[in-house]
């Protein structure tokens, strides 16, 4: 051990020695307990910052879809999709690409080790009962790869909840097939949630083929999807507070991947995902302190074949990647006082990797210290995080952020404003794909800042609107890019450019109640602007240009209404024009395009039963457009679905 | 009888639709010009022509969509002209676009290919190999512009080079391996001969008298555990005696090691002089004497490289990356730069009009 890493280790041990010894110097209010102990440590240290929710109706009505579905259609984000149901879809937010975005489920990570990103065609609503994303999450909050943020995947208990049980079958355009299944409940002390999804579907969709000669018709090949869905989690309350939570996530996606447009064969290669995923969390509280210690061990295959011609059985390419990552870590913390709380823990990260082109298996020990302290009164919040990692290869700086919301008028108006530190450490394609990997890299680091402030006004006894407008900054260093080397053989990666991002984000909701009717309105405008800030010399003329896929307009709105027995929604997005080349040229931009889809539903109850009949039209302008360049996806499209939910309010 | 104000009127109208029509002045030219094709990145169907014109020596890019309206494709291979037509032959989208070279409008597309990759023709046919295993040459009647004929060849074929009465067909193994050329007979339309040359043959070159050139690039194979060189065989420059169609001579360049896949192999406008590309630039062949440089004429590392057949001047390209344009750069003989111009993602190829 170095001198450094003795220095930090002390610091963060007499961090959580003095919170030891003032364990009893106060009492923290027994609310706040029962609250904070149901949130990560995630979620307490981030109300300084802008939070996207979707909410309840939103996640009926996309409950058989996936996030990127979802979030595509019902927020101002740019989801990059390869195509329709079940392509692959990343997360492209306040200019960071998807693998400097986290997802987060119940507190870890399920970014692939080996890509960076997180597929969120993998991820499907009906599995999560909280979603939410964070806007630029912190790095010494969440650890690697959060410039852009972080969407984060809860599983809730809810102890005052009895029975439920929802079973909900949906049938659409091109084949498309879903039936979902969810049932929680339990008693106040023992809580269980169980959900299963299993979609399928040829969706051999029309599209005019733009690259053809002629514009023609042409039907999609080789796009079916098989894909099916457990998630289980379970929640137990026991004598001396002390709560212990468990889960686990199996997935199996198998995805053909047609050809792109203008190709005169269609695609013959398939890619087949498997996800198993299982963590455990004990909590303890104490008269005014906590102790949390979690673990979580998830493993994920990726196998992508593609036949030669029409011989199935013959592949061409066969390549796999299994990766598997165990993590650890646990944290204390000590409420001092009526306004402070502290807290410092430890994490462990095993993280490997069995790729045929890594020659064979890679692992690696990440060690990690973190602190925090967060202040709040009814007026103020106000936190600082500090985390230190610890590799192998290079010393990383420690991670600080800081940031605070502040109500002045209570009620009404709130400010709010962060800044943190960031980064995010190189792929194990990065460093170890053969040939090309550069195990040389550094990561990539950066920091970001945002500011906005949120208003609150009651029109009248039935109605409220709600304003929120945040400008961000954000930039990264030493971003990894893979270049063809000087012999042209093969591609390598490589420290090269800055970037950075900035833009204004705003949003209204306005919400009316009353005994006929129930009326929300979401609007949401992003304007950002992602470009090269520094470039080594043969990239000279692209420092100024844009990051490609990043639009520089994004609008939403967002309508649902609820009268008698009826519901209607709607969802209008407009995404604006995107470069797909560094160097901007105008010839490859992909024009904007803007999407409307409209639902309807009927609401039945017979006792403890009631349901819904549902009937969606998608892409109700039958726009031809893609998300990315080449990639078809469909135009109109319709579904029709009935959830039947069983609720039993006897515990 | 017309009123000066009524002739004014009548020659500012027409002045006005003149100017209204289309432009075709560039088009018209296109024969004339210098063509570039930039592959563009695979998957990413940004594949383009870049036109260059020597009269006032600017460039013009993109004019395949530019014409037609619509972008060109996915990896664009290579290019020739016969026939008054220019051939585009487009690898990932599997097709071959047929324009006119006056205004590079489509003409035609040629697709049922499964991997094509280079085109050559006679005064009756044009001939793209295909393939990237079991190869076929693919026979277009340049008149009808439908396929004719399916002739099997060797593994991966790849350029083609007409002499006399015969079609030469490199073929480079393509996914596999091969270490043939073969020999069709453009009468019957038949393979009569597989030449064995070096591993890996990948292009030809007639020089000025009648001898093909081949270029082959070296058998590597990698442990793909260790990605480690597990095979080696030398890169090669080897002569065939087209008479007898026999092999002449053979001389290995580069070195075992070196990482290099030479991939450029085009010669001067007499045909006495091949160039190729090895590690450190560029370097020519005496293909009278079989003499090679010593040092490379042009240094760096190019993605494609033209001569232009009258002048001498070397027309380099270079590929920056595959996500943002390349460059063009024009030398003289000397090996001064005269000229350098943006063109397509990926350049790779430099055709010359008339």
């Amino acid at each position: 051990m170095n001198l450094k890493t003795g220095i930090w280790l002390s610091f963060f041990l007499g961090i959580i020695s003095y919170s030891f010894a003032h364990s009893h110097d106060s009492l923290w209010h027994l609310t706040i307990h029962e609250i904070t102990i149901e949130h990560s440590r995630e979620h307490f240290f981030r109300e300084d910052k802008k939070v996207f929710r979707p909410d309840s109706l939103q996640m009926h009505l996309y409950r058989n879809f996936t996030i990127g579905e979802l979030l595509k259609n019902i927020s101002p984000v740019y989801i990059n999709s390869y195509g329709s149901a079940g392509s692959v879809s990343g997360l492209i937010l306040r200019g960071a690409g998807s693998s400097q975005s986290l997802v987060m489920w119940n507190g870890f990570p399920v970014n692939s080790l080996s890509l960076g990103s997180a597929d969120l065609s993998l991820i499907p609503v009906i599995g999560f009962n909280d979603i939410s994303l964070t806007y630029s999450a912190a790095g010494s909050i969440y650890s690697s790869g959060a410039f852009g943020g972080s969407l984060d995947l809860h599983n809730r208990p809810d102890w005052e909840k009895g029975l439920n049980l929802i079973i909900a079958p949906e049938a659409g355009s091109y084949g498309d097939k879903k039936v979902s299944f969810s049932a929680s409940g339990g008693t106040r002390n023992l809580q269980f949630h169980t959900t299963i999804l299993r979609q399928q579907g040829d969706y051999n969709f029309v599209f005019t083929d733009t690259y053809k000669y002629g514009r023609p018709l042409e039907t999609i090949k080789n796009n079916s999807l098989s894909n099916t869905m457990f998630i289980q989690n379970v929640f137990l309350k026991l004598p001396r507070n002390n709560q212990l939570e468990a889960g686990f996530w199996y997935q199996d996606k198998v995805k053909e991947i047609p050809a792109i447009m203008g190709s005169y064969s269609p695609g013959t290669a398939h890619q087949r995902d498997s996800v198993f995923r299982v963590y455990g969390k004990w909590k303890k509280l104490f008269r005014n302190s906590s102790l949390q210690i979690r673990s979580a061990w998830f493993t994920d295959q990726m196998q992508y074949r593609d036949s030669y011609s029409n011989m199935e059985d013959q592949y061409l390419i066969d390549s796999r990647i299994r990766n598997s990552s165990n993590m650890t870590d646990g944290f204390y913390r000590m409420y001092l006082g009526n306004h402070i709380s502290l807290d410092g823990g430890a994490g462990l990260s095993v993280l490997s990797a069995r790729v045929s082109s890594y020659g064979g298996k890679i692992s690696e020990l990440v060690p990690a210290l973190f602190s925090g302290i967060k202040f709040r009164n009814d007026r103020l919040i106000a936190n600082l995080s500090i985390r230190k990692e610890f590799y192998h290869e290079h010393d990383l700086k420690p991670l600080i952020s800081a940031g605070f919301r502040s109500e002045i008028i209570r009620g009404k108006l709130a400010v709010r404003g962060n800044i943190s530190d960031q980064f995010r450490v190189p792929t194990f394609n990065d460093k170890y794909w053969k040939p090309g990997g550069n195990p040389e890299l550094l990561p990539e680091r950066g920091w970001s800042t945002d500011a906005g402030f949120e208003y609150s006004q009651k029109l009248s006894s039935a109605s409220l609107i709600q304003w929120d407008l945040t400008g961000f900054y954000g930039n990264i260093k030493n971003l990894i890019q893979w270049l063809p080397s000087d012999i042209g053989l093969f591609w390598s990666p490589v420290n090269t450019r800055h970037v950075n991002s900035r833009g204004l984000e705003a949003a209204v909701k306005y919400a009316y109640v009353s005994t006929l009717m129930k009326l929300n309105l979401h609007a949401s405008y992003t304007l950002s602007k992602s470009q090269i800030k520094a470039a080594p010399e043969p990239e000279f003329h692209l420092i100024g240009k844009e990051l490609i896929y990043r639009p520089n307009h994004l609008v939403n709105l967002y309508s649902n209404a609820e009268l008698d027995n009826f519901s209607f929604a709607f969802n209008l997005s407009l995404t604006g024009k995107r470069h797909t080349t560094e160097d901007n040229n105008p010839a490859f931009a992909m024009p904007s395009h803007t999407l409307l889809n409209f639902y309807t539903g009927y609401n039945f109850s017979m006792r403890d039963l009631s349901g819904t009949l549902q009937f969606k039209v998608n892409n109700l302008f039958d726009q031809q457009y893609q998300f990315v360049r080449s990639y078809p996806m469909p135009g109109r499209t319709y579904q029709i679905g009935i959830s039947f939910n069983y609720h039993n309010t006897n515990k | 009888m017309f009123r000066p104000t009524t002739i004014l009127l009548i020659a500012l109208i027409s002045v006005f639709l003149i100017s209204c029509e289309k432009d075709n002045s560039v088009g018209s030219n296109y024969l004339n010009g210098v063509f570039i094709v930039n592959e563009g990145a695979f998957g990413s169907n940004n594949g383009s022509i870049s036109w260059y014109n020597p009269e006032n020596k600017t460039i013009e890019n993109n004019i395949f969509k530019t014409v037609n309206n619509r972008p060109l494709g996915d990896v664009v291979q290579s290019f020739g002209a016969a026939g008054g037509y220019g051939f585009i032959v487009v690898n990932n989208s599997q097709k071959v676009e047929v324009v006119n070279l006056k205004d590079f409008s489509t003409k035609t597309v040629i697709s049922d290919l499964s991997y094509p990759r280079y085109f050559a023709a006679n005064e009756s046919h044009a001939f793209i190999s295909n393939g990237n295993f079991e190869g076929t040459v693919i026979v277009v009647d340049l008149t009808s512009l439908e396929k004719i004929d399916v002739i099997d060849v060797g593994f991966g074929p790849e350029q083609m080079a007409v002499i006399d009465n015969h079609l030469y067909v490199a073929n480079s193994g393509g996914w596999g391996f091969d270490n043939r050329v073969s020999v069709i007979d453009l009468g019957t339309l038949e393979v009569i001969d597989h030449i064995e040359v070096g591993d890996i043959p990948f292009a030809l070159q007639k020089d000025h008298q009648n001898n093909l050139w081949v270029l082959c690039r070296g058998k590597v194979v990698y442990d793909f555990v260790t990605w480690e060189i597990v095979e080696e065989t030398d890169s090669k420059l080897v002569k065939i005696n087209t008479s007898n169609n026999t092999v002449s001579s053979t001389t290995v360049i580069g070195s075992t090691g070196d990482f290099f896949w030479p991939s450029i192999f085009v010669s001067s406008g007499d045909k006495t002089t091949i160039y190729f590309n090895e590690a450190g630039g560029i370097y020519s062949l005496n293909s009278v004497t079989g003499a090679i440089s010593s040092t490379p004429l042009l240094s760096g590392n190019f993605s494609g490289m033209g001569v232009h057949p009258v002048t001498d001047e070397f027309f380099g390209l270079k590929t920056l990356n595959y996500t943002s344009s390349g460059t063009l750069e024009i030398y003289n003989p000397a090996g001064q730069i005269t000229g350098e111009f943006s063109v397509g993602i990926g350049p790779n190829m430099v055709v010359f009009g008339n």
